[in-house]
């Protein structure tokens, strides 16, 4: 700047300033994207106060409640007790009927493999690379796929998407709230972490030991973990190393920043395997690089570690009857879940199937009855945790929904009957407290884009 | 072991009915109970039954007990025959991943009609065992698609581990789908059209002068499909999209085929011309999903609009592992609108009256393969409590049941069955 400035630099200065000044206020009131790329834009909509009268209450939180209301408003819980007066509600009959959380299914591939399921729809395994930590599911989400429809007529109001599991390490997982959105981001359940998936077992040897490349053995998927976490540990070492200058931390690198993520403990491991000895040496691995497996997939042997996993508090999201299309699902039973259960540890009913997605209160139901039939007891009002709280814990979420409490997220369904019935269909489907599917109202069922115009589409009858 | 599993009741009970089995003419009435023979045409539940070393005697709902008699409270239970998938690929595969365990299909592209599944079949498969001790007794074993239209011959089995297959060459199966439309060379039409040419040209496919030339008919394909004609042969074609179906029915009707369609997705736009041609439908009632073009319409009542307009209606689960889910599969199809008679009768009658045999109903003068359910047999949360087969009592245990035993009482905090870590 000049020593000895003019009048007219002066006056030009001034006004740079000032319409410098008034700029950034502009900028500023407009209180543009507080937001983070890639968080969620999801907003709960709001309605009417509800009061769902006179209704069996299946809790998610352990028990059963006769003939109770429940009072919503701005999309939580408010009330649950007998008589709820509340003249500004709009009052929902429950007699006859049964509420249970919306129900939570931790591994699906909706949207990632959707319906069409063709080539050019095919997202959900990026099967170039054992270690793909760097994708994120959500970036292949279409959420125009028509089996969001459907899964929410079957009472589903949360959900994990992930990666297939060709790879070890899979990609970033995501927890999706089942609502009408042209983005992702508008699916995203708000504060919810992401989860890595990895995978052992047959899968990974077997689609790069196809292609002669490591792995093709269980012992060279181990070696393949292990070696991967052993560079993410040192990359955030580096990256927390104060001592170091900014020119000499280590570049962004996608896959690392996924792997420490769950080192720091805000990426969630979900982790495909079947048989109970991977599942213990996946322990170990774990134990060595100190991160936590949050839950095995597809665990069909954890009836036979059902103690190691209570001890180690890890969930297993299981099937009820599928068996034998692996070798390492040959031993499945359809005790699983159950004995899971009892032995303490987190059991969870998860689908994997757009088909069986639709109906996860029916598996529950033949999971509870497996036991029965054995003269194991399970009451309704556990068997429903399988698909509600439980897989809420796993996925981190369980502070927000998969109860019904006070002051939780209302994701509820209104079941016309008992919904361990194989006759029993959901009514209503709400999230949030907002009504998105009516089984009586086809104003209320929402379709996707690609089932517009197909008149012969219909979501239910 | 506790008495108060009802596994050891049952085990030492069979043990004690298979001893007098053994030494005197035995007498069972199972009373009290709500028994489904399925009989043809009628609607008809009985309380009781009698049965004469296994031979079903009579049906009576008010019995005479014979002095000797044994006789099953069967407590109110619903009473059915074993259930009948009507296309499975039981006995022909154990592990899907394994292919060395997989008989279903060839990789051969030269072969199709000729193909015949009869002597492939494992009495020994873990997937009969499975599949029996919940309840389904009998099957019919079709092979897998290949790349021609004609897939080749299945045969129908009883669940067991001693010469399962009772009659082979019950159908001939087909199907239209990708793999086939593309070795057609990519047009549907062409798959129907060539059909159409080898049915109207068999006379001079099955002369001497008839020389196959690269993908041709080989000889033996010929005999095959002319086989099949000849003898009105069920032929079974999996299909799913209604120009496909319709194009089907009319060469049904022109050229007389015996035609079953298989899948169906989209069968219910055409209910009605399904109906008059007198075409069943072997169906999955869970499959809803638009998952290709050729099935854009897949909805959950499809089964319910067909029985509606006349068409008789079999299930089948497309995962022959889980043939035990025929139950729910039928109860779901109840809850989207299917009376509940017509659900129970297309997992047990339906498959029988369809390929002509003499399972899935209860009648007079044959031995019993039935089932005492512990409550609605459509219903989830009900379970085979007894199961005879063919005029005997038999075990409920498989190797999930020994699996679970050795593991039950990890949870409880015991050690398991063997000493393992």
């Amino acid at each position: 700047m000049p020593i000895n400035p003019n009048e007219k630099d002066v006056q030009q200065n001034n006004t740079q300033t000032i319409f410098s000044l008034l700029t950034i206020f502009v900028f500023l009131s407009m209180d543009i994207e507080a937001r983070e790329p890639y968080e969620s834009t999801y907003q709960p909509r709001i309605t009417n106060n509800l009061v769902i009268k006179n209704v069996t209450i299946l809790d998610g939180k352990g028990a059963k409640l006769l003939r109770t209301d429940v009072s919503i408003s701005a999309g939580e819980i408010t009330k649950i007790a007998k008589n709820i007066v509340d003249d500004q509600a709009k009052i929902i009959d429950g007699v006859g009927k049964w509420l249970t959380p919306g129900i939570i299914d931790v591994h699906s591939h909706l949207g990632v493999y959707p319906s069409p399921s063709i080539n050019a729809t095919s997202d959900g395994n990026e099967s170039t690379s054992p270690n793909t930590a760097r994708v994120w599911a959500e970036h292949s989400v279409w959420p125009q796929d028509p089996q969001f429809g459907l899964a929410l007529a079957g009472g589903v109001t949360t959900l994990q998407i992930l990666p297939g599991s060709a790879n070890l390490f899979g990609g970033r997982g995501v927890t999706l709230k089942n609502v009408p959105s042209r983005t992702v981001q508008g699916m995203k359940f708000p504060g919810a972490p992401q989860s890595l998936k990895m995978a052992c077992g047959e899968n990974p040897k077997r689609v790069y030991g196809g292609k002669s490349k490591s792995p093709s053995t269980r012992m060279g998927n181990v070696a393949g973990y292990r070696a991967a976490w052993i560079k993410a540990k040192e990359y955030q070492e580096k990256f927390n190393n104060s001592d170091l200058k900014e020119e000499d931390k280590p570049d962004r690198d996608l896959t690392m920043e996924t792997l420490v993520g769950v080192l720091n403990g805000e990426i969630l491991v979900h982790n495909h395997c079947y048989r109970a000895d991977e599942m213990a040496n996946m322990i170990e691995i774990a134990r060595e690089f100190d991160y936590k497996i949050t839950a095995f997939h597809h665990a069909v042997e954890s009836y036979k570690i059902a103690d190691l996993l209570a001890e180690q508090d890890i969930c297993s999201a299981m099937w009820v009857d599928w068996w034998g299309f692996k070798l390492e699902a040959f031993d499945a039973i359809q005790q699983n879940i159950g004995l899971v259960d009892k032995a303490g540890a987190c059991a969870i009913v998860h689908s994997d199937s757009s088909r069986d997605i639709q109906r996860l209160n029916q598996e529950a139901a033949k999971a509870m009855s497996a036991m029965l039939r054995m003269g194991k007891t399970v009451a309704p009002e556990k068997a429903i945790t399988w698909i509600t709280s439980n897989p809420a814990k796993a996925l981190g979420i369980a502070e927000r929904t998969g109860r019904i409490e006070v002051g939780y997220a209302a994701d509820l369904v209104l079941w016309n009957s008992n919904p361990f019935s194989v006759y029993s269909r959901a009514d209503l489907v709400l999230i949030d407290g907002y009504l998105y599917y009516d089984r009586n109202d086809p104003s209320k069922q929402p379709i996707t884009d690609f089932s517009l115009g197909q008149t012969h589409r219909k979501l239910s009858q | 072991m506790s008495m108060k599993n009802p596994y050891v009741f049952l085990l030492l009970w069979t043990m004690l009915l298979f001893y007098c089995v053994e030494t005197q003419a035995q007498t069972i009435v199972i009373d009290n109970a709500r028994i489904f023979p399925m009989q043809d045409q009628i609607e008809v539940e009985f309380s009781s039954v009698t049965l004469e070393n296994g031979v079903i005697s009579s049906f009576s709902n008010s019995p005479t007990i014979p002095p000797n008699a044994t006789v099953v409270d069967a407590m109110g239970k619903f009473v059915t025959p074993g259930l009948f998938d009507a296309h499975t690929q039981l006995g022909l595969e154990e592990i899907d991943a394994v292919s060395s365990s997989v008989h279903s299909r060839l990789n051969n592209e030269n072969i199709g009609p000729a193909f015949d599944i009869q002597y492939a079949v494992n009495p020994a498969s873990t997937l009969i065992q499975v599949n029996l001790v919940e309840g389904v007794t009998h099957a019919v074993v079709a092979p897998m698609p290949g790349s021609d239209f004609y897939s080749g011959f299945g045969a129908a089995i009883r669940l067991t581990n001693v010469q399962p297959i009772y009659k082979p060459r019950v159908a001939m199966f087909g199907a239209i789908n990708t793999q086939i439309i593309k070795k057609a060379g990519g047009s549907s039409s062409e798959v129907i059209a060539k059909l159409i040419r080898t049915i109207k040209n068999l006379k001079q496919l099955k002369s001497p002068r008839y020389q196959p030339g690269p993908g041709d008919y080989s000889k033996t394909d010929i005999e095959a499909i002319d086989y099949a004609y000849r003898t009105r042969l069920p032929i079974i074609i999996s299909v799913n999209q209604s120009k496909d179906i319709l194009q089907l029915i009319d060469i049904a009707n022109t050229l007389k085929l015996n035609l079953i369609l298989m899948g169906g997705a989209e069968a219910w736009k055409v209910a009605n011309k399904l109906s008059d041609s007198n075409i069943p439908v072997i169906l999955d009632p869970l499959n809803n999903l638009p998952s290709d073009f050729d099935q854009l319409g897949a909805r959950l009542d499809n089964s319910a609009i067909l029985q509606r307009a006349g068409v008789t209606i079999a299930f089948s689960d497309p995962d022959s592992h889980n043939s035990r889910r025929l139950r729910q599969l039928a109860g779901n199809a109840v809850a989207h609108g299917l009376p509940w008679y017509e659900g129970l009768k297309a997992i047990t009658r339906s498959p029988a009256n369809i390929y002509s045999l003499e399972n899935g109903f209860l009648k007079t003068g044959s031995e019993a393969s039935l089932v005492i359910w512990s409550r609605d047999p459509l219903e989830v949360t009900s379970w085979p409590e007894r199961i005879m087969f063919e005029g005997q009592w038999i075990s409920l245990e498989s190797r999930q049941t020994a699996l679970f035993k050795r593991y039950e009482n990890l949870s409880a905090g015991k050690k398991t069955g063997f000493t393992y870590q």
